[in-house]
């Protein structure tokens, strides 16, 4: 009989906010002290599919997740019995913070409400890794991932200029995530691909561009921890990143002039190393 | 009218009355029911109102689309002298915005004959020229109106296209038109607000030439729907869509703001076709198996709802792909509810009336169903309980923004009824005596006063006669105790500890006069003697005269417990030694568990003064 303690874990919040609970989820799974089940929306698994294993199972609800998050609570997915965190992502406000040290503090709220165990998540911040245990697939030409899609964040206002870019630096290949409008030869459509299928391109990658915070966030991986990174269509003076850690390299970029200097100072800079 | 003033006229009108006109801003809306009153973000109508009144008073507007309430309209009147409303042929006359002698409403057919005459007419003198960038015609109708827009006139428009809210793509075409049409020109295109905006340009006699030239990138589809089962069918992406029919095509964004009364989604136009007929009949029986549900007869319920699984076995798995596209269609989460409960997953149907619920917390039918669903069909009394809770609050949390609305004014918190619909408790050190029975009336019950000017005391006691959870004690607060000397003018309106600033300005009767003697009691100190009990605090409200400060410092043993502060501030030099917004806000901020982000400020209509909300950071433990 096992001596770990029955724990049900679900994010009712948007599938951008299941990618932030992974590392989570990973480090509640190995800590050894539960047998989770972690509740997801249809189509959802793949985000969290990796971390099944002895003592974890992933359970799929039969709805599938809208834009603003579960169509019904996802806790009805727990086993009869079983204690239930609907994981929150930090802070006290109507959104959440997105910061692992706010998504810490939370948690160990909810489960120290619940009577288990606390203390065993890292304070480093983790990355979410969805490229775990995959292959970064090879490319011809430097590339640059583009996450020219975007998630409804009121917060960011953003036109790319495909062409400029394209224009601007002929070397590299642009891979576009949100599709390409013009038929450019360095402008490659990576609109296919599923999200973990983005994180592995993305360690393929030189440089990391994305419009809103989300989906950009599925190239936080442990390979590209530093590399260059840069949300597009936030004014830096009044916003934070998201998912913050120490030597985070992410740059806020109002405009495409800013944009086309980043990448052009990142592009020599790659080149020279 | 100060800038206060003025952001509250506008904000009376966004909620002067929901019935007719909608009830407040595009961003301020539940995601089911979505009925503005202004069509453009509360920050951006702000924004934009007082950047247009910074201009100086308009003559001239002219406004083409906004959903045809009148809201805009009622909103620039605050400034411009005349207003003309271009609306379409088939559009009905915007509610109440005309006002007689001064505002007139034209029909505008952009692509019909004379236009271009109209369009000239319309604008002629014109000081302002804005379009509805949501518009299914916003192309046709900036093309027309656009170029006839005289030199010195700013032409806007709304761009909602990365919100999900245009149903083309506006910008793009706003990129274009500054890269093309405006530069060139030498001109630039500002934007205010975010994903959600408003593009603006002044219009010169170089970019009347230029402007009409620049096109919408591609058009938006106009697919005629297909009629079956009483439904319009359409190709909406990659899925078919169903609705109610009405002969028109399916509007995106209507669809995205629940705007349709019933939504059905399939991968192919013969799938959607087939869930239309079924859900017509089945629809009203598991219709019947909710109303049994709700009147206790489980059994007939259970019934009812197995007869439709077995006659349509496909209908369960559509109305679920259904909700994806339509989460929030209560037309759609009832009888998927029923389908569900009644099947091998109870609980995922227990769900789904819990997602109704949370909309309309107060119909009978879904909280009886949703009871009987939990005690009956799953035999889960922890679960009911927590339904009754649930639905307790969310009364509660209606019920304030209610109270916040209709009878509250003159307070920066009450206009963010959302931060005070779980508090409970308060702590008020000094303001004025009003604001007691401003709490009360919100329901939060357990609160401590602290006043040391004897005549706010007196009336303080009075207000507080008969009510049992509130005390009062009369007494000066800072970091520390000791004895103070409060200051006191004529009108003994603003005691304080703090002598006046050399340069401030004020006004007589406000003067300090006098001094008196008074204990001064830190509030770590009236926790420690058992006066405050600190668990009992969540909402900390400070206005003493510049000694704001100073009271933080001394309610360190509070602030865990805290999750809502708010702190009278002087924006002018009013008192010696008197703190700077900024510097409490880098207290605040500064904590390192119990810190506070700022969350509003807002100027009081006394000069020098405002209020800054803040919210704690971090959940509290």
């Amino acid at each position: 009989m096992s001596a770990r303690l029955p724990l049900f874990l679900c994010c009712n919040g948007p599938r951008s906010h299941l990618a932030y609970c992974r590392p989570l989820f990973a480090q509640a799974a190995r800590s050894g002290l539960f047998d989770l089940v972690i509740g997801v929306g249809a189509g959802d698994e793949e985000l969290v599919e990796d971390l099944a294993g002895p003592g974890v199972v992933v359970a799929a609800s039969r709805l599938r997740t809208a834009e603003h998050g579960a169509v019904a609570d996802l806790a009805h997915l727990a086993p009869e019995g079983w204690p239930r965190i609907r994981v929150w992502l930090g802070g006290s406000s109507e959104a959440p913070t997105c910061q692992w040290e706010d998504v810490r503090d939370a948690f160990e709220r909810d489960l120290a409400r619940l009577g288990l165990p606390t203390g065993f998540l890292e304070e480093r911040v983790p990355m979410l890794d969805l490229s775990a245990n995959g292959e970064p697939p090879r490319l011809d030409r430097p590339g640059i991932y583009l996450g020219n899609d975007r998630d409804g964040d009121p917060l960011c206002h953003f036109v790319f200029d495909l062409g400029r870019l394209a224009e601007a630096l002929p070397d590299f290949d642009f891979w576009c995530t949100g599709g390409v409008d013009e038929p450019l030869e360095n402008l490659r459509d990576a609109s296919s691909l599923s999200w973990r299928e983005r994180a592995l391109l993305s360690e393929s990658c030189e440089i990391l561009v994305g419009s809103t915070m989300e989906p950009l966030h599925v190239t936080l991986t442990e390979a590209n921890r530093f590399k260059p990174r840069a949300a597009c269509g936030y004014d830096p003076r009044v916003r934070a990143p998201r998912w913050d850690y120490p030597g985070n390299p992410l740059e806020l970029l109002p405009g495409m002039d800013d944009l086309v200097d980043f990448l052009l100072a990142n592009a020599r800079a790659r080149c020279l190393a | 009218m100060n800038v206060r003033e003025f952001v509250e006229a506008i904000d009376g009108i966004a909620t002067a009355d929901p019935a007719r006109f909608g009830h407040g801003y595009a961003d301020t809306q539940y995601p089911w029911r979505q009925d503005p009153a202004i069509d453009l973000p509360r920050s951006v109508v702000h924004e934009w109102m007082l950047f247009l009144g910074r201009r100086g008073i308009l003559g001239k507007a002219v406004v083409r689309g906004f959903q045809g309430k009148g809201g805009i309209q009622r909103v620039l009147g605050l400034l411009i002298e005349s207003i003309v409303t271009l609306r379409s042929p088939d559009e009905g006359v915007p509610g109440a915005c005309v006002r007689e002698g001064r505002d007139h409403v034209l029909v505008f057919d952009p692509s019909a004959p004379g236009a271009a005459d109209a369009a000239e007419s319309a604008l002629r003198g014109a000081n302002l020229l804005l379009l509805d960038g949501s518009s299914a015609d916003f192309a046709e109708e900036f093309r027309r109106l656009a170029p006839c827009a005289p030199p010195g006139c700013l032409v806007a428009f709304a761009d909602g296209s990365q919100a999900g809210l245009a149903r083309a793509p506006v910008d793009r075409f706003a990129a274009d038109l500054e890269r093309f049409a405006l530069r060139p020109a030498g001109a630039s295109l500002h934007r205010i607000g975010d994903a959600h905006g408003l593009c603006w340009f002044e219009q010169s006699v170089l970019t009347a030439r230029r402007v009409g030239m620049i096109r919408v990138p591609c058009r938006p589809e106009r697919e005629r729907p297909v009629f079956a089962a009483g439904m319009d069918l359409q190709r909406v992406g990659p899925r078919w869509v169903a609705v109610p029919a009405a002969g028109a095509a399916i509007d995106r964004v209507r669809l995205r703001r629940n705007g349709y009364r019933l939504v059905l989604a399939a991968p192919s136009e013969a799938s959607c076709a087939k869930l239309a007929r079924d859900f017509g009949t089945a629809g009203p029986l598991l219709e019947k198996a909710l109303d049994l549900l709700a009147a206790g007869d489980v059994e007939h319920a259970s019934r009812a709802a197995a007869s439709v699984a077995r006659e349509f076995p496909d209908l369960a798995s559509g109305l679920r792909r259904s909700l994806e596209l339509a989460p929030f269609c209560l037309d759609l989460l009832l009888p998927a509810a029923m389908s569900s409960l009644f099947s091998d997953r109870p609980r995922e149907g227990l769900a789904l009336l819990r997602a109704a619920l949370e909309q309309a917390p107060v119909e009978k039918r879904i909280l009886l169903a949703a009871r009987n669903a939990c005690e009956r069909v799953l035999g889960d009394a922890e679960a009911t309980a927590e339904i009754l809770d649930e639905t307790r609050n969310r009364i509660r949390w209606i019920e304030r923004a209610r109270i916040c609305r209709d009878r509250l004014r003159g307070r920066a918190l009450w206009r963010y009824p959302r931060l005070v619909r779980d508090l409970r408790s308060a702590v008020v050190a000094g303001g004025s005596p009003d604001l007691a029975s401003e709490l009360r009336l919100l329901g939060i019950e357990d609160v401590f006063f602290a006043q040391p000017e004897p005549e706010a005391f007196a009336a303080l006691t009075a207000l507080l006669a008969g009510w049992e959870r509130a005390k009062a004690v009369r007494c000066a607060l800072g970091s520390a105790p000791g004895a103070a000397r409060l200051r006191i003018g004529k009108r003994r309106r603003h005691a304080s500890l703090l002598g006046e600033h050399p340069l401030a300005e004020i006004a007589a009767e406000d003067r300090q006069a006098s001094s008196i003697e008074v204990p001064r009691r830190s509030l770590d100190d009236l926790a420690a003697s058992g006066a405050i009990d600190p668990r009992r605090a969540e909402l900390l409200w400070i206005d003493a005269e510049g000694s704001e400060l100073e009271i933080l410092r001394g309610s360190r043993s509070l602030l865990p417990n805290v999750d809502v502060i708010v702190v009278s501030v002087l924006t002018e030099p009013i008192y010696e030694g008197a703190p700077l917004p900024q510097q409490i806000q880098a207290w605040l901020s500064d904590l390192e568990r119990d810190s506070f982000a700022l969350r509003a400020f807002e100027p009081s209509p006394e000069r020098g003064r405002g209020e800054a909300i803040y919210l704690r950071r971090r959940i509290r433990r």
